[in-house]
């Protein structure tokens, strides 16, 4: 064979070869590309360790053919993460982290990504809520703090990260439930511990791992779980339902993709996720950081974020700071 | 001797052939990235967390330090070199680093850059490791009123700065806390100003401003005064040998060991306080070391102590900055905030229980705080002083700018990806064309802008807790100090100022 017929050989092989990847290509099934999983706060908040958490299990028990990278896009108390994701509606490569400001903070600045803009996907897990005071606080019981708050009203400070956020929904179905009036205090959240440490502020809303160091140390105290049940984490802690004040208040943390992708797309990921946070290591680190395991797949979750949504719009509307999105 | 015992625990973790290779490569790593001006020493880790994956906690903190460090120091460089603030914590060192670089004296800056923060981590580790319980003890002190107090200082105290005019001063800081009201209002987050912008959203973006201010402002002005040559004396331009690099550096040194111990000092106890931290720490050794000076009039026109006394603080802020986060679980500035992200990431949770639970983590961070700075010391500072100084000093402007340019815009669209930022620098450089041909100061103006949310916040808790009584910031004691140090500098400014009006 000369060289000229070995190339022209070589040559319509490499073309029939390119031509088949091509159609393979366009056939493809999706994932084509890798998944990008947006987090709307900085690296190393609550959301974010349960978002790299998830992914770091996906990649490591190669729960999907393509990777996930995890990419933060914080600011705007979530919208530019938002509006990034919704620049890519219809394309399923797009996930995001989703969470009770995910809801309340659309319906508080009139924008237009609300959480059905997006295709909720399934909830991961569900962080409890508990009400922290300062070791050596003069209250010992939820009881103590909301009498004290309904004897002497705007004497009790409550700090917590905004009004329309998730500890302002605390101190505001507590005041509700009790007759008492607390002040709100909107602090940076790396400020908040410091301030009740310090005397300045008389209490807070957290998630049990964020406190869980302090309280074994004794220098914080937990009044309340605003549970349905008492937590495995702390089980001496009683609810606040126990307790008389009937308010439950989880934040749920959950994954949404980009609007408008196909159903059979969401049912891949919601796939994904399912078996992600069936693996052992996912129930272990929700144990370790006092979640509670409730997976919700994805007709489930739409039904919850709408019960979610109608809650949050009911107490914004009666606290003045409700603003929908007018087109 | 329970002290050594356990620091020598440290070091024998971290003087292990991987581990040195993993601080190694986080110190090429930082170094390159933290080069990029608008990625600061945070955003740095943030972007290489990823290295962090898979390795143990001890070896990622170690490199996590290393890249801090590193980035913290190869922002200086560019600070000093091209007036290009990379990290807020380098604003202070750009000032009078760059007027240093313009003397012919930039490799002379760099060194007593790296010796200052060498000199700074290292005592603040030692104090971090003798006095942290009674330091956190007095920390806890600062509430909302003493933030203000304390902010309230810091401005008034940027304003007297080293201008002529107080009044000048004090319009730069208004400007600048005006401009800071771009963005959510605290209480209930409704934007002011942002006018439908997304990208204002959470306010002007700072690191964009000052690169504006301060980068492109110089730009503009040399154009118009052409200038050709960053260094104007052909003599001192021409660098002779490696030698002429540390000339009279000794001289230099001897100078500025006040402006250490002092910058030291008080970045140390500014990290303590929660909220503040490498940036702010350096604000205030800047202008304490403003009082220090023999000569104030030339403060901020070149004076070696303005390089010093704000790198040892911001190198200092970061052991102080330690004891919360080492001992509450609380990330008390930025730096440790990215901090406690690695070790969460890697599975440590700090906190009171850190010291016992893991003390193989604990100890080995303290000593990779200190071989981290070493080995940035005698690896990085040579090549930087030797290479990148003499030929930087050396190129013609119309080369420079066009790198300089890039750089700043680069840099204001870096971690983000928003082009927006770019604009930000560009117009602030405009801005500050014009604010510096009417004599207000652009100093204090920017630190304004970032100290100014912080501010307006405190002020807004404070009132709430007082329930509207001003009373609280005059009946703490804490507060009442800050605000009687406020007032007696003003008042003491003032009487100077009337006492130069006479005898002119």
């Amino acid at each position: 064979m000369s060289k000229k017929s070995i190339s022209i050989k070589l040559a319509i092989c490499l073309c029939i070869l390119s031509t088949g990847l091509f159609t393979a290509s366009l056939v493809a099934a999706f994932p084509t590309t890798h998944i990008r999983y947006v987090n709307h706060n900085s690296p190393g908040s609550g959301t974010d360790r349960v978002a790299r958490m998830t992914a770091k299990i996906i990649e490591e028990h190669k729960l999907s053919p393509v990777s996930m990278t995890v990419e933060n896009k914080p600011g705007g108390s979530g919208e530019i993460a938002r509006s990034y994701v919704a620049q890519h509606a219809g394309d399923a490569h797009y996930l995001m982290t989703i969470q009770p400001t995910s809801i309340s903070v659309p319906m508080q600045r009139a924008s237009k990504f609300t959480w059905d803009y997006f295709t909720p996907i399934c909830n991961l897990l569900v962080d409890s809520n508990v009400i922290v005071v300062r070791y050596e606080s003069p209250y010992k019981t939820i009881k103590d703090l909301m009498e004290k708050a309904k004897k002497e009203p705007n004497t009790i400070s409550f700090a917590g990260n905004s009004m329309g956020g998730i500890e302002y929904f605390a101190k505001y179905l507590l005041d509700k439930t009790s007759g008492a009036k607390t002040k709100f205090l909107a602090v940076e959240p790396t400020a908040q511990i410091p301030g009740i440490l310090g005397g300045h502020m008389d209490v807070m809303s957290a998630n049990p791992d964020e406190v869980d160091q302090l309280v074994k140390a004794k220098k914080l105290r937990i009044l309340a779980l605003l549970s349905e049940e008492r937590n495995t984490l702390y089980p001496d802690v009683p609810t606040a339902r126990e307790q008389g004040y009937d308010v439950v208040l989880y934040s749920f943390r959950g994954v949404t993709a980009a609007g408008n992708i196909s159903e059979a797309e969401a049912a891949y990921h919601e796939k994904v996720f399912e078996k992600a946070v069936q693996t052992d290591q996912f129930k272990k680190y929700a144990t370790a950081i006092g979640a509670e395991l409730k997976y919700m797949p994805r007709k489930q979750f739409v039904k919850y974020l709408k019960d979610e949504s109608v809650k949050y719009e009911e107490i914004l509307k009666e606290a003045g700071l409700y603003k929908p999105y007018k087109p | 001797m329970e002290l050594l015992h356990n620091l020598f625990y440290g070091f024998s973790l971290i003087l292990d052939p991987t581990r040195i290779l993993f601080i190694s490569i986080g110190i090429i790593a930082g170094t390159v990235v933290g080069l990029l001006p608008g990625i600061g020493s945070c955003s740095t880790i943030a972007i290489l967390l990823p290295i962090l994956f898979g390795t143990d906690p001890v070896t990622g903190m170690a490199m996590l330090c290393a890249i801090y460090y590193s980035a913290t120091y190869s922002s200086a460089i560019v600070a000093v070199l091209l007036k290009i603030p990379g990290d807020a914590s380098a604003l202070m060192t750009t000032i009078d680093g760059h007027e240093l670089a313009k003397k012919g004296r930039s490799s002379q800056a760099i060194t007593i850059a790296a010796l200052s923060s060498f000199i700074g981590s290292n005592v603040s580790v030692v104090g971090l490791m003798l006095i942290a319980p009674p330091l956190m003890a007095f920390s806890l002190n600062f509430g909302p009123a003493e933030h203000f107090s304390l902010l309230l200082l810091a401005l008034v105290l940027l304003s007297i700065l080293g201008h002529d005019s107080f009044i000048k001063g004090m319009i730069s800081v208004i400007i600048g806390l005006m401009a800071g009201t771009i963005g959510p209002e605290p209480l209930r987050g409704d934007y002011r100003y942002t006018l439908g912008v997304l990208y204002l959203s959470d306010g002007l973006p700072f690191i964009s401003v000052a690169m504006g201010f301060f980068a492109i402002t110089d730009v503009f002005n040399n154009i118009e005064e052409g200038i050709e040559y960053k260094i104007e004396d052909e003599t001192k331009r021409a660098y002779g040998s490696f030698k002429s690099a540390f000339d009279g550096i000794l001289n230099d040194f001897k100078t500025c060991i006040g402006s250490i111990t002092r910058g030291t000092l008080v970045g140390f106890f500014t990290g303590v306080i929660p909220g503040a931290g490498a940036t702010i720490a350096s604000f205030f050794a800047y202008a304490i070391e403003g009082r220090f000076v023999k000569t104030p009039e030339l403060y901020g026109k070149g004076m070696m102590q303005g390089v010093a006394a704000p790198e040892a603080a911001n190198s200092s802020s970061v052991g102080g900055a330690m004891i919360p986060m080492l001992t509450l679980g609380i990330p008390g500035s930025n730096s440790t905030a990215v901090m406690l992200m690695g070790l969460l990431l890697m599975d440590v949770v700090p906190g009171p229980l850190l010291i016992s639970n893991r003390p193989d983590v604990f100890w080995s961070i303290i000593s990779s705080m200190y071989v981290g700075n070493l080995m940035v010391l005698l690896i990085v500072m040579p090549v930087s002083t030797l290479l990148l100084a003499r030929y930087v000093s050396q190129m013609k402007y119309s080369l420079l700018y066009p790198i300089v340019l890039v750089m700043v815009f680069l840099g204001g669209i870096g971690v983000s990806g928003n082009v927006f930022e770019a604009w930000v620098a560009l117009g602030a450089g405009v801005a500050g064309y014009f604010f510096e041909k009417w004599g207000i100061p652009l100093g204090p103006m920017v630190i304004a802008l970032l100290l100014g949310p912080m501010f307006e916040r405190n002020l807004t808790l404070a009132l709430t807790l007082s329930n509207g009584s001003i009373g609280i910031f005059f009946e703490r004691g804490l507060s009442a100090t800050m605000m009687a140090i406020t007032f007696l500098t003003i008042g003491l400014n003032y009487m100077k100022g009337k006492k130069k009006k006479k005898s002119k």
